[in-house]
């Protein structure tokens, strides 16, 4: 498992990349509520980064239950390897 | 049993009194599955009308097993076709109408729902992201009573916890149930039968109109036909969620919501995460989101994510709306659908390029933007919803350019008329917020269990009232796709 802090900074870095905001902040109740481009469509170029990133595949549940950071966190420290 | 009937009162005060003093595990499931077949047993004459329907769940089950076992993505794939040809044939869909049929009047009662849960069964039990469940927890989530005839489409872990750990019932929660119920028969068997008796009337003059050419008259005619038919369809299916979430909660399930307020949608796009919220999030997740990915890692070097991501929300939609319906029509419906999200979207992107992404932003500030895309949304919902309700024979001149432009004119004045009530809102709301104070204090509380029982008995008698005037079985438009 990989420390979350490090999987933190790391997905920080995919969202500054994927929305195009060098100053974006992810905290852990964040959502597409929060973020105007974060649509179905977007969700899925996050995904793809994510993937490549973390060098993870995930499936489709976990595709569709990835509602907010914290979640994204806590899937990404447990299947991500380092 | 129609949810909207006495039998199903009834059935479901037996159901809430037996299940409140079982005990959560096999005697709760036992229980719960006793339910399910009464209930299921109440839309069939004989037992062999049940058959095709029952081997359809029974080869669900073989499916998960089999997905459980073999796993990986083209197994799963392949597994999730055959369920779905077996579904295609049993709904006597029209591109399977050269196939042998069954000889014999069977019912169908919910089987798309169940679709959707064996679907979700199959990909995640074969993906891993979950354990194959049992035969008994299989048949009550598949045929779980208050979910079968439409929805809410839930998944089975959310199904399983609830049957394992039901919630316990507050008075607050028993006051928020009964008043659920209580307004969702008012919708079902008052407000509906109105609206559906005002779409039909207009209906009728839009026919009128086609026939006798008068283009202007067809078009208000159609205007006026397709928003009440869309404010029907709206009352009767939010109506049953009503009486559905309610009478869940008694049992201590917590069912999801299918409704957010669907008329204060900010465009198409918003629409469908607020309109049959259920149905929008399963095809999202096991349609829209695989095929995205699929696309984008075949084509995403060379083709644009927009470009992909439009041809992903027309296939989603299409693919929705065929799932109404068996006839060309319901292609039309779908192909309206698609073409609307896909051009929601390819418009977005465009302005986005235009105007910057603060360009963009700012114009969606504007209060004439806001309402316009509103409008426009809500209008084209609306006609293209008209699929569901309009009769080919008689609409055959909707297919001349007169009629095509008398189409377009319906649309058009639609959303004006639509953008003009978003502009009186606006002005209207804060002035109600102003003098919400007064206005609350003007009606009676209905805080104590007392003032509830004397709310429900005057509402039921109303209720009783309007059924026996107007005739209505409280049918839902949904149990028939």
């Amino acid at each position: 498992m990989i420390d979350p802090g490090i999987v933190r900074g790391r997905l920080n870095q995919v969202f500054r990349e994927v929305f195009d905001e060098d100053d974006l902040q992810i905290f852990d109740a964040m959502s597409a509520a929060d973020l105007e481009e974060w649509d179905s469509l977007s969700h899925i170029t996050l995904v793809l980064a994510v993937e490549k990133e973390f060098r993870v595949r995930l499936n489709a549940a976990e595709v569709g239950k990835l509602d907010n950071v914290g979640q994204m966190i806590d899937l990404l420290a447990r299947r991500a390897t380092a | 049993m129609a949810i909207g009937s006495l039998t199903f009162v009834v059935f479901a005060l037996l159901s809430v009194l037996v299940l409140d003093g079982v005990r959560p595990g096999v005697a709760r499931d036992l229980a719960v599955a006793a339910a399910n077949l009464m209930f299921l047993a109440s839309f069939v004459a004989t037992p062999i009308e049940a058959v095709p329907l029952l081997s359809f769940v029974a080869l669900g089950y073989f499916a998960v097993c089999a997905a459980s076992r073999q796993g990986g993505q083209k197994a799963v794939g392949l597994i999730v076709v055959a369920v779905v040809a077996s579904f295609i044939w049993i709904k006597q869909y029209t591109i399977v109408a050269a196939l042998p049929r069954l000889q014999f009047a069977y019912a169908t009662i919910g089987l798309s729902y169940v679709l959707f849960r064996v679907i979700h069964l199959i990909v995640d039990v074969g993906q891993g992201a979950m354990r194959r469940p049992r035969p008994l927890e299989y048949l009550n989530y598949t045929l779980f009573f208050l979910t079968l005839v439409s929805g809410p489409i839930q998944s089975f872990q959310d199904f399983h916890e609830m049957q394992r750990n039901p919630r316990p019932l507050a008075s607050a929660d028993l006051d928020a149930a009964i008043r659920r119920i209580v307004r969702g028969f008012v919708l079902l068997l008052v407000l509906a039968p109105l609206l559906s008796a005002a779409a039909t009337d207009w209906q009728v003059r839009l026919y009128s109109g086609l026939s006798g050419e008068r283009w202007p008259h067809a078009s208000v005619a159609f205007a006026a036909a397709a928003a009440i038919y869309a404010g029907y369809l709206f009352v009767n299916f939010s109506g049953y969620m009503d009486i559905v979430i309610g009478v869940a909660r008694l049992i201590g399930h917590a069912l999801p919501e299918n409704f957010n307020r669907p008329g204060s949608s900010a465009n198409l796009l918003d629409l469908w995460s607020r309109w049959h919220m259920t149905l929008s999030e399963w095809f999202k997740i096991y349609l829209f989101n695989p095929l995205t990915t699929s696309l984008a890692r075949r084509w995403g070097a060379t083709v644009s994510m927009a470009t992909l991501g439009a041809l992903a929300y027309f296939t989603t939609f299409c693919t929705m709306g065929v799932w109404h319906g068996s006839t060309p029509i319901f292609l039309l419906y779908g192909v309206m659908l698609g073409a609307g999200v896909a051009g929601n979207r390819l418009w977005q992107m465009a302005a986005q390029r235009r105007l910057g992404r603060s360009g963009y932003r700012a114009l969606c500030q504007r209060s004439w933007y806001q309402d316009l895309s509103r409008a426009s949304a809500l209008a084209y919902f609306s006609v293209a919803l008209s699929c569901l309700w309009i009769d080919p024979a008689k609409s055959e001149n909707l297919l001349r350019p007169a009629g095509v432009a008398s189409l377009v004119a319906a649309l058009a004045l639609l959303t004006f008329v639509l953008m003009a009530l978003c502009g009186a809102e606006r002005v209207a709301l804060p002035m109600l917020e102003r003098h919400r104070s007064r206005v609350a204090g003007l009606l009676p509380r209905f805080e104590s269990p007392v003032w509830t029982a004397g709310f429900v008995f005057t509402a039921t008698v109303a209720v009783a009232f309007a059924v026996g005037q107007s005739g209505t079985s409280g049918g839902i438009v949904y149990q028939g796709y």
